[in-house]
């Protein structure tokens, strides 16, 4: 993670029904600063406005007002490069799988990079290497993607972004409806593609436990609005503050809470079993055990 | 009670064309008793998908039977009688809703039964009471979150009234909030009404809401019992690629430290009672 501010916002703001009677805000007054390779966890709950937010960020949507920068540049100052933002921000929906087409993978791996004009040598380097990311053989290449597992097609369809090499990848929910072993793949994949490429990644998730487990910092959105946007550590001692916002906070947090709650003096910046475990155990050893 | 699904030394393959079958139940047996809250709880592809299907019929066991309410799924002529009996939610709501209007929906299982226009309107009304989705019967559903969704799925079913609801992982793909009220309803219907529920779920804290529990792993059961029993196994949970309930995974570790916690500890709000005894 360096201290090169890759995307930026400011004062960014999205009005659905704009001038009608029915205006909806979706996104208020949005300003952050996002490094280069960093890796951003954006937390939220349904309609708290994080998916319009990303779809700024490969200009998918313009802004009602506020300015959108990568790299410094106004993705919008010239209107004939919009595509290639969407080049340098790969955005990574939700069930991309749904969204695989060809007849063999490593086809639709290329499917982004051809679009890109990329001499064909490059497209299969880059299609083997996507395909390594994602933890997937070269044997996968000549499959087609309808015969592969869902939790196999999934990975398929976020190399298909990788394949591109964005600056910025952008995953929304991309562990959702897996199982747990599969979102353990998920997770680790996607941080071991950030340490190989030192890639800026934004992970948009649901979960907390998934995001604390390997985002640098968080991004809450609540009510259209940042709400934090702070090292994992930092936005945990919130804990109560986010509960209020209907999010769900790591079981161990809420555990942690609850002991405070009982007049027990704890820590509630804590969220791994191991964590509370050895914090638990120094106050053990401290002489703080009821003696029996 | 007595026993309302009854699985007897079921064997079942799917078949793929110019491939050897491949076995995704092998002997299995299983006894779901009636008014009971059964989650079936088991990674991707240990065969918990394909349980959910041959509770109706919709496939059929190669070898052993399965019976329904006495009924054999095996006789052609019993799957209407079936089918009226247990009901089946699946994991993706946009793939099970049929109309353009929400009450449109939920009426179209009672009308392809054949039941009396008027009997229909009065059970569309109630199931859409029942999941709490009434106020928006004349909404499209497209425009409904994925838990509102979810939820008129299962009033299409509860509006044919079965004795048995199976839910093949309906919350997989809702959001914290969709997914606590998906399961607050099912809790309902089972306290309320005394449907029997067949919960398939990879969430262990949903499963730790049913009466039984039943883990599977490679097309057998691996675990059965109550909650509080099944979630000990942290170890065997682990191997079959499940989650185990942190708070009985933090207990343990105290344990092993001699630090004293009496009991079998499932939830957070328990542990944190305890804990708060020693530390104090």
């Amino acid at each position: 993670m360096t201290n090169h501010p890759i995307l930026t916002t400011e004062d960014l703001t999205y009005i659905y029904q704009k001038g009608s009677k029915n205006e909806v805000p979706a996104i208020q007054d949005v300003s952050i600063d996002i490094m280069q390779g960093e890796l951003v966890g954006i937390i939220g709950h349904t309609g708290s406005g994080k998916s319009t937010l990303i779809e700024h960020f490969n200009a998918l949507k313009k802004g009602t007002s506020g300015r959108v920068l990568l790299d410094g540049a106004d993705i919008w100052a010239d209107r004939s490069k919009i595509r290639s933002v969407r080049f340098h921000v790969g955005v990574c929906f939700q069930y991309p799988e749904y969204q695989l087409f060809e007849e063999t993978v490593a086809k639709d791996i290329a499917f982004g990079p051809k679009n890109m004009g990329l001499q064909q040598d490059e497209i299969d380097r880059r299609v083997s290497d996507a395909l390594s990311f994602v933890g997937l053989s070269d044997a996968y290449k000549e499959k087609s993607p309808f015969d592969l597992s869902g939790g196999e097609k999934r990975r398929v369809a976020i190399a298909g972004i990788m394949a591109m090499e964005p600056q910025v990848l952008v995953l929304d929910e991309p562990c959702a409806g897996l199982d747990p072993r599969g979102r353990e793949t998920v997770l680790r994949m996607i941080a071991d593609y950030r340490a190989k490429t030192g890639c800026t990644v934004l992970l948009v998730s649901h979960s907390m436990e998934d995001v604390a487990a390997i985002a640098d910092r968080i991004l809450v959105m609540n009510q259209s609005r940042v709400a934090f946007f702070d090292t994992v550590e930092r936005v945990f001692s919130h804990a109560e503050e986010l509960q209020n916002m209907g999010l769900d906070i790591p079981q161990m947090t809420h555990l942690l809470l609850l002991l405070r709650e009982k007049g027990i003096d704890v820590p509630v910046n804590l969220y791994t079993v191991s964590q509370v475990h050895a914090m638990l155990q120094s106050r053990l050893k401290g002489g703080n055990v009821n003696a029996e | 009670m007595s026993s309302f699904i009854e699985f007897q030394h079921v064997t079942f393959a799917y078949e793929t064309e110019g491939e050897q079958p491949k076995p995704v139940l092998h002997d299995f047996s299983l006894s779901v008793e009636k008014g009971d809250f059964v989650a079936i709880l088991g990674h991707n592809g240990c065969g918990k998908s394909t349980v959910a299907k041959l509770c109706n019929g919709i496939e059929i066991p190669q070898s052993g039977c399965v019976m329904v309410d006495g009924l054999d799924t095996k006789v052609e002529d019993n799957l209407l009688a079936i089918r009226q009996r247990v009901g089946i939610v699946f994991q993706n709501p946009d793939n099970q809703i049929v109309a353009t209007i929400v009450e449109d929906d939920v009426a179209f299982g009672p009308e392809n039964l054949g039941v009396e226009p008027k009997e229909i309107r009065r059970r569309v009304d109630e199931a859409l009471k029942d999941v709490g989705m009434y106020d928006h019967r004349f909404a499209e559903p497209h425009k409904l979150s994925g838990g509102q969704k979810q939820r008129v799925a299962i009033a299409g079913i509860i509006a044919m009234q079965p004795a048995c609801i199976v839910l093949d992982e309906p919350t997989a793909m809702l959001d914290p909030r969709g997914r606590k009220d998906v399961m607050k309803t099912v809790q309902m219907l089972n306290r309320e009404f005394g449907i029997t529920v067949l919960f398939i779920t990879h969430y262990m804290d949903e499963a730790a809401k049913a009466n039984r529990v039943i883990v599977m792993d490679k097309g057998s059961i691996l675990l059965d019992g109550v909650p509080r029993d099944v979630f000990q196994q942290c170890d065997t949970l682990r191997k079959a690629g499940l989650d185990v309930p942190q708070a009985t995974s933090l207990a343990q570790l105290l344990k092993q430290d001699g630090v004293s916690l009496p009991g079998k500890i499932l939830t957070v709000e328990e542990l944190a009672e305890q804990l708060a005894a020693v530390l104090h």
